[in-house]
């Protein structure tokens, strides 16, 4: 399955995030930041699940209904943060109300890199774990590599897919909260710039390798973050980051023909 | 001031205008799209064809004071995208949903990079033809400007209805695309044919583009598409990859998107965001109830990847 709608389950999964934090003004820093997490986990499951669930209950397209979710995402978005969950104080950008910087999330120790990236890291392992070194991902893999054979041997099919894309919209709304806690401080508009668009790109270059993602998405931080230094040395539009990922996306789906021409290129077993 | 005097009734005529205003991209990606996918191949890329339509479109149209050679060029624009598509498409093993989303990025961005110089200058816009001149109102006439690219579509449809049940060529497009095998060993060259559908899709798209920066909103900014592309794609699948279907479709379409709009004008600004969002719900709850899981859709080409 391709789903291309982790924009929508980021965007509201920062939402969620930044809801739940106004709620409760007076706890400790770790419980809110515990909260945060899981209620834009569970925005962001609930709202890939969606997608997942229209798919195999009605035969709905993924692809496309995960894409139109983001819209639907975007929109909702819009008329929380303008409505009902806006700062009386932010006039020209709406946008919720401050977590609070004692919520927020820290750096590490000695480097200018926010925890965040061990969230990243932390999950990366755990997906390669659930999806190489257990039954569930082996049913999972088996199901995306053909879904007769899994429904041939008894497999859980509509449970497996549901799960896991639960599992991917709560990945990408923990995104969103990570966006929220550790750089924005709120949600607002800054949420949607495409990170949803990016971390299908970064998915494809690592070949769907959970463990490959970590070096790849940092690759793509380092492409994203030249975007200001490209503006300021050489006088490029930003928009030369969104051509330069555009061309990487292609070239590697096309090299997808090399495999097994060339010595080294060889495919992995499932 | 007769214009304030519909009040009420303001709301359905400005919904009828803007179903007629805004539906015009959607009819030409989605027939662009129909052509495309009766071959058998899925173009998600047309989004990044339509934002590079509409970048180039309004940027030969400012350049040579045409807004026609704008269209064409716009057309031309998206007929490249097309080619790139069926080109990487035809290479084995590769995925063409995965090839159009990476279209789709690039093709935005590409927009964007070429486009920074015409975001301020005014280019010169298509021309409408005003169908209200027998209305005294305002508001009348105003809606009844109908642009000459939506009447290019309005003929478009049926000739491609035709054209696809009539024809030699909408005979072997259906062909390729019901099954490449049977295409095949009645001698058809399968990656011509979808490459000729892609690029006439693309063209299609990027035309449709370039309503959007020459007539309604009539500028170029980064703003411009609002997944108009997709929804168009999924329109298709809701029509029935039929071109008929696709023209009423985009008016329903059009009408959804221009609800917002018109709801606000008589005051009603509560939940703008949510009626803004109305096609796109409109499109998933089409889906929802059309589609299913135990049979492929009536119509549906059989090489078609998201059906099967």
């Amino acid at each position: 399955m391709v789903v291309i709608g982790g924009e929508g389950a980021l965007v509201l999964g920062g939402l969620a995030a930044s809801a739940i934090a106004m709620t409760m003004p007076s706890a400790a820093p770790l419980v809110v930041q515990i909260a945060m997490a899981v209620a834009a986990m569970i925005a962001g499951a609930a709202w890939i699940a969606l997608a997942g669930g229209l798919r195999h209950w009605r035969g709905v397209n993924e692809t496309i209904s995960s894409l139109l979710l983001v819209y639907i995402a975007i929109a909702v978005f819009n008329h929380l943060v303008e409505g009902l969950l806006r700062d009386p104080a932010s006039l020209n950008k709406p946008s919720t109300p401050n977590i609070g910087d004692a919520n927020m999330l820290g750096t590490i120790p000695g480097t200018d890199i926010h925890w965040g990236l061990a969230y990243g890291i932390i999950a990366c392992v755990l997906a390669y774990i659930l999806i190489y070194r257990t039954t569930f991902g082996f049913g999972m893999r088996v199901a995306g590599g053909n879904v007769k054979a899994a429904r041939m041997v008894g497999l859980p099919v509509g449970r497996l897919v549901l799960v896991a894309c639960g599992l991917a919209g709560a990945s990408a709304g923990l995104a969103g909260m990570v966006e929220v806690a550790a750089v924005h401080g709120k949600a607002n508009a800054s949420l949607i710039v495409g990170y949803g668009y990016t971390g299908i790109l970064v998915a494809f270059l690592a070949r769907h390798n959970p463990l490959a993602i970590i070096p790849v998405a940092i690759q793509l931080g380092g492409i994203g973050a030249s975007g200001g230094l490209l503006q300021r040395r050489l006088g490029l539009p930003d928009a030369t980051v969104l051509v330069l990922q555009g061309l990487i996306f292609i070239a590697i789906l096309t090299s997808e023909v090399l495999y097994g021409r060339l010595p080294w290129l060889k495919r992995r077993p499932a | 001031m007769s214009g304030d005097l519909l009040g009420w009734w303001g709301v359905p005529l400005a919904v009828l205008a803007g179903a007629i205003r805004v539906s015009t991209p959607f009819l030409f990606v989605s027939l662009g799209e129909c052509i495309t996918e009766k071959s058998g191949r899925i173009n998600l890329g047309l989004e990044g064809t339509l934002v590079m339509g509409a970048m180039s479109g309004y940027a030969v149209s400012y350049l040579s004071g045409s807004p026609w050679l704008g269209v064409l060029a716009a057309g031309c624009a998206g007929a490249v995208f097309g080619i790139l598509h069926a080109l990487i498409c035809s290479l084995p093993r590769v995925n063409d949903i995965a090839v159009g989303i990476a279209l789709m990025l690039f093709g935005i961005g590409l927009a964007f990079f070429l486009g920074k110089p015409f975001i301020q200058p005014q280019a010169p816009n298509l021309p409408s033809i005003p169908f209200g001149w027998w209305s005294e109102n305002a508001q009348v006439r105003d809606a009844l400007r109908v642009n000459a690219l939506f009447i290019i579509g309005v003929i478009l449809a049926p000739f491609l209805l035709w054209a696809f049940r009539n024809t030699r060529w909408g005979l072997i497009l259906r062909t390729v695309g019901d099954s490449a095998d049977a295409a095949l060993a009645l001698g058809y060259a399968i990656n011509r044919v979808r490459m000729f559908a892609t690029a006439s899709g693309g063209f299609l798209a990027g035309v449709g583009g370039s309503f959007l920066s020459l007539s309604y909103p009539g500028s170029w900014s980064e703003g411009l598409s609002s997944g108009q592309g997709i929804t168009a794609v999924a329109l298709v699948i809701f029509a029935r990859w039929n071109p008929m279907l696709c023209f009423w479709a985009s008016l329903l379409f059009g009408g959804a998107a221009a609800l917002g709009p018109a709801l606000q004008s008589v005051g009603i600004t509560q939940g703008y965001y949510l009626f803004n969002a109305a096609p796109y719900m409109l499109t998933l709850l089409i889906m929802i109830l059309t589609c299913s899981r135990d049979r492929t859709l009536a119509g549906a080409p059989g090489e078609l990847g998201v059906t099967r």
